[in-house]
């Protein structure tokens, strides 16, 4: 009846309590009971990867008895587990580890209201952004970025049409003059690449400071263009979008974040606790092992990048919309 | 009203929405479910017509395979062999069953998984299933046990705890 | 290739590991008997595995992968609603053998099928491995749809009894499975005003087990006092188990061809094994000499079911393996925990971790082993369900059912759908329309617009794109001479009679 105890409880304290006595109850060791993590991506997947790598370091910066429970919490391309955090109580014990340039997207996309508000979650810290890149297949007809602006027509490979990876391969190709058609449908990296090295497609916007290509980089796979200002570990020989004067920056943001108003006394030790754990040397060895190369930062870094994104989409809103809609 | 007919109607309204519902979506988007909606409702037009003109029905009543060997064969479950006249009572038990169901699910939206899992497991074990109290004490608890130790202790699943309780229903 | 082989079976040999694939084994058994609780499950498992060494963790995996499949059958057989989703057809024969009193024959049937099968699925497996990457690259979107639209037209055969009725059912599937945002379209289509619970469809495993599972409650009710018909005590025995384990060698046909859909279905992303079970049933029955003894407890109809449900496994691994592209939700848990202990599959992990592989093909293969061996042990005392007053039976089953309708997302919505799905199935059942072609509609309806689509986009509209590449059009045969099979065997009937 564990639930039943607590619902009640939680119920009548935040009705109450909540909102009189933060403070003093924060302050009587928080976290004392679990942390939940939710990942808006089913196990398996990077998103959820990592959190568990999280999750796994941070529990001894926690006090004895306190776990970390990570949850995937799935469905509508990661909008559910947006929702569900929107709504979720603030109280620090339930975090998420989000695609928040993704989300963002999303809402800014939506022509109907799409439940949260992503400036308005409390941003906990930030896991790292993977700056894309423009890939081809190293036996493609297209060899650079200048063959791809002259081809006539250009395809891009993406999950969906207006979804994810679509918006920064709509943002590349306007930025850099190219043709703008897709084929959609692949499910992930996984599917991707395959369908990409079999000529499914022309272009594939993906990391590449990625674990899941980093095998494939120089032999199958050929990076043409990174969409950052400075180049990527990887791929030390490949311009950058900066260098070649076009401006765009485009990456996948991955930050941890809780429903909005968490108390700030919480939130600070929620910051500390998720950056003690990722400059852990559990984390750090688990990142290299696997090949992921991302770089932590604070909560206020995410606010800040997420500034970034609103203008990079406000510019670009109506265009996106009705590319979207094209058949 | 026949179930028969009635399922009939069902499939040929779904058919139909889908079909019309189609001419919404531009392109392809809706071209390809037009396609697909158009020979459902014509087929399933056909079977409601077949309730009525059992010579319809007879005239597909062998399949592609049957048609050869001549052995009609009823369907994979087995259950179509079986089908005795409707005994009486039984549409009664029928619907009675899948209401105690949707109740159920109702209850878990309200008051959460432990208490309508109590109050089923022991009104319905009792009263439907015609078991003695100290049967009915066993499986109920047993419910409630599997669903607090298996469910959420071992498998760390949060049951739904229930309007009343504070839980919020995720959004449509 | 011995180096690696070598190294796993020394890895095998550790008691530990022994002892953590003997425990996945187990728990794979029971989760997997338990409708919609596997995948919790198996995620849970993944957890448990931070800071093991990876084989040992690839055993754990292995163990609870292999063996649930085979605890899935169980209650298939016994009460006529699968635990896991690809065992579905396992209940069409499974369970009139059960009512019949041969629950034990049954269980002991689907064991051997199940572990011989995952044997077949395996040994092929490495028989693949040098030439996936071939397989892989030739196999784009419009040789997807041609093998889709294969996998639709067998809904011609496996509408039995009314043909009429059996399309209609498809085609209701069909138009189901396109409820839901279309990533290829863009749009959210078919949606009931719900802009988010319908984004990804109807969700598989609470609509499965209102299929299956809670429609069957009702039936039960309405049979009477207990399941097995009488009541009568129905005496299995290890010997009546065994004779079912043994009695697989005499279809061997049937075994090998199940497998090898197992495989197939397997091995191409997103189809999973619960198409591979309802494939394999329905060519089987098309192939069997005996068509009318199915449904009836024909033993070919448990093989069929149960040695491709475990044969896909193999198959399924090659794409988690070689691309990182899950088979199954299983396999992408699998993917996760590969992911967890560094190790990143793709082309090279062949080549780099060929010891893994192994350690995964034994892993599967042993577990297989132990669960069929538990299924027979224990076929006895589990066929005692079958004599419980349904009373205590389905209460007990109906919470478990809906829990499970939950578990797999914990989305309360999910319980409407169950309960929904339940009174659809029971109707669909009741009045003779199939459930087998309203679920192969329903799997392969939007993959078949999907990979059309995408087809078109490739080509920029040309639908030469369907007849122009070598492998398109050995399925086309393939389709149009599966569609003639019928005449063609009746000719040869002719002849020889």
């Amino acid at each position: 009846m564990r639930n039943l105890t607590t619902g009640i409880l939680l119920g009548a304290l935040a009705l109450g309590l909540a909102v009189s006595l933060p403070l003093s109850q924060a302050r009587a060791e928080f976290p004392d009971r679990n942390i939940t993590i939710i990942v808006p991506f089913s196990p398996g997947g990077g998103y959820d990867g990592i959190a568990r790598a999280v999750a796994r370091s941070m529990k001894s910066y926690v006090p004895k008895g306190v776990n970390i429970i990570v949850k995937n919490v799935t469905g509508a391309a990661g909008r559910r587990a947006s929702v569900f955090m929107y709504r979720a109580k603030p109280d620090g014990y339930t975090i998420a580890h989000f695609q928040a340039s993704g989300m963002l997207g999303d809402q800014m996309l939506s022509e109907t209201p799409v439940g949260f508000e992503t400036s308005k979650f409390t941003w906990l810290a930030r896991v790292g952004a993977d700056p894309f890149g423009l890939h081809v297949s190293a036996k493609g007809p297209h060899k650079s970025v200048e063959d791809l602006q002259k081809a006539e027509r250009v395809t891009w490979g993406v999950e969906g049409i207006g979804v994810g990876r679509w918006m920064g391969s709509f943002l590349a190709a306007k930025a850099f003059g190219i043709d703008f058609h897709v084929v959609a449908g692949y499910r992930g990296t996984g599917e991707s690449l395959p369908a990409l090295l079999r000529g499914d497609f022309d272009v594939w916007a993906q990391p590449i400071d990625h674990n899941s290509v980093i095998s494939y980089l120089g032999t199958d796979l050929r990076p043409v263009a990174q969409l950052d200002k400075k180049r990527a570990l990887n791929a030390p020989d490949v311009k950058t979008s900066y260098e070649m004067g076009y401006d765009l920056y485009f990456s996948d943001l991955r930050a941890f974040g809780g429903p909005p108003g968490i108390p700030e006394d919480r939130a600070k030790i929620l910051e500390d606790l998720l950056l003690k754990s990722m400059r852990d040397k559990l984390y750090i060895d688990w990142k290299k092992q696997s090949g992921t190369v991302l770089v932590e930062g604070p909560g206020s870094a995410v606010a800040q990048d997420l500034k970034y994104y609103e203008s990079l989409f406000a510019a670009n809103l109506e265009e996106m919309r009705k590319a979207a809609k094209a058949k | 009203m026949k179930g028969s007919t009635l399922l009939g109607v069902i499939l040929v309204g779904t058919a139909v929405l889908f079909f019309g519902w189609s001419f919404s979506y531009g392109g392809m988007a809706g071209f390809v479910p037009l396609v697909l909606a158009l020979p459902t409702v014509i087929l399933a037009a056909l079977c409601l017509a077949g309730e009525r003109y059992p010579r319809i029905m007879s005239a597909f009543e062998v399949s592609l395979e049957d048609v050869l060997t001549s052995a009609a064969v009823s369907e994979g479950t087995g259950e179509a062999v079986e089908q005795q006249g409707p005994k009486t009572g039984e549409f009664a038990l029928i619907v009675r069953m899948f209401v105690w169901f949707t109740v159920f699910g109702v209850l878990v939206f309200i008051s959460g998984f432990y208490v309508s899992t109590f109050l089923f497991a022991a009104i319905f074990t009792h009263y439907q299933g015609r078991i003695g109290w100290p049967g009915t004490a066993f499986i109920t608890a047993l419910a409630l046990g599997f669903f607090y130790f298996i469910f959420e202790e071992t498998l760390a699943v949060d049951l739904f705890a229930g309007v009343i309780f504070g839980a919020f229903i995720p959004p449509l | 290739m011995w180096e690696p082989l070598l190294q796993a079976m020394g890895m095998l040999g550790e008691p530990m590991n022994l002892l953590v694939l003997a425990v996945g084994a187990v728990s794979g058994l029971i989760l997997g008997a338990l409708p919609g609780l596997f995948l919790a499950g198996l995620t849970i498992g993944m957890t448990f595995t931070f800071g093991w060494d990876a084989e040992t963790a690839m055993f754990l995996m292995a163990g609870m992968m292999g063996a649930a499949t085979e605890g899935g059958s169980v209650p298939a057989i016994l009460l006529n609603i699968p635990g896991e989703a690809p065992n579905a057809a396992t209940c069409f024969d499974g369970h009139p053998m059960a009512r019949r009193g041969e629950a034990g024959r049954a269980v002991g049937l689907a064991a051997a099928s199940s572990f011989l099968g995952a044997v077949v699925g395996m040994c092929f497996l490495m028989i693949l491995i040098p030439f996936v990457k071939i397989i892989v690259l030739s196999f784009g979107p419009p040789e997807f749809f041609m093998l889709v639209v294969f996998g639709l037209l067998t809904v011609a055969y496996a509408a039995r009894g009314n043909m009429l009725k059996g399309l209609v059912s498809a085609g209701i599937g069909v138009l189901l499975s396109l409820i839901g945002f279309s990533p290829v379209h863009g749009v959210l289509r078919f949606n009931f005003g719900s802009d988010n619970y319908l984004w990804d469809g109807i969700p598989l495993v609470p609509f499965f087990i209102g299929l299956f599972a809670i429609a069957e409650l009702v039936n039960h009710v309405l049979r009477g006092e207990t399941i097995a018909e009488g009541g009568e005590r129905i005496k299995v025995g290890l010997f009546g188990a065994f004779r079912g384990f043994l009695e697989v060698f005499h279809y061997k046909a049937t075994l090998v061809r199940s497998a090898a859909i197992g495989i197939l279905a397997g091995i191409i992303p997103g189809i999973g094994g619960v198409l591979a079970n309802f494939l394999s049933y329905s060519m089987t029955v098309q192939f069997s000499k005996n068509r009318e003894q199915f449904g009836t407890g024909n033993p070919e109809g448990i093989i069929a079911s149960e040695a491709s449900n475990d044969a896909k496994d193999g198959g399924a691994l090659l794409p988690t393996i070689i691309f990182g592209i899950p088979g199954s939700a299983g396999m992408a848990v699998l993917l996760g925990a590969f992911i967890l202990h560094g190790l990143q599959p793709g082309f090279f992990f062949v080549r780099e971790h060929m010891e893994i592989v192994f350690v995964l093909i034994f892993g599967f293969v042993i577990s297989n082993f132990l669960a069929s061996l538990m299924a027979a042990f224990g076929a006895d005392i589990l066929a005692r369900v079958t004599t419980l007053r349904v009373g205590y039976v389905v209460p007990a089953a109906f919470l478990l059912s809906v829990g499970g309708a939950y578990a797999a997302r914990e989305n309360v919505w999910d319980i409407g759908i169950a309960i929904a799905a339940g009174i659809l199935g029971f109707a669909f059942n009741r009045f003779g329309f199939s459930l087998v072609t309203l679920v192969i509609g329903f799997l392969l309806g939007v993959r078949a617009e999907l990979s059309f689509v995408q087809s078109l986009q490739i080509s920029a509209g040309s639908y030469a794109i369907f007849v122009t590449r070598p492998v398109t059009i050995v399925l086309m045969i393939l389709s149009i001479l599966m569609l003639c099979l019928p005449w063609l065997s009746s000719r040869r009937g002719k002849a020889s009679s």
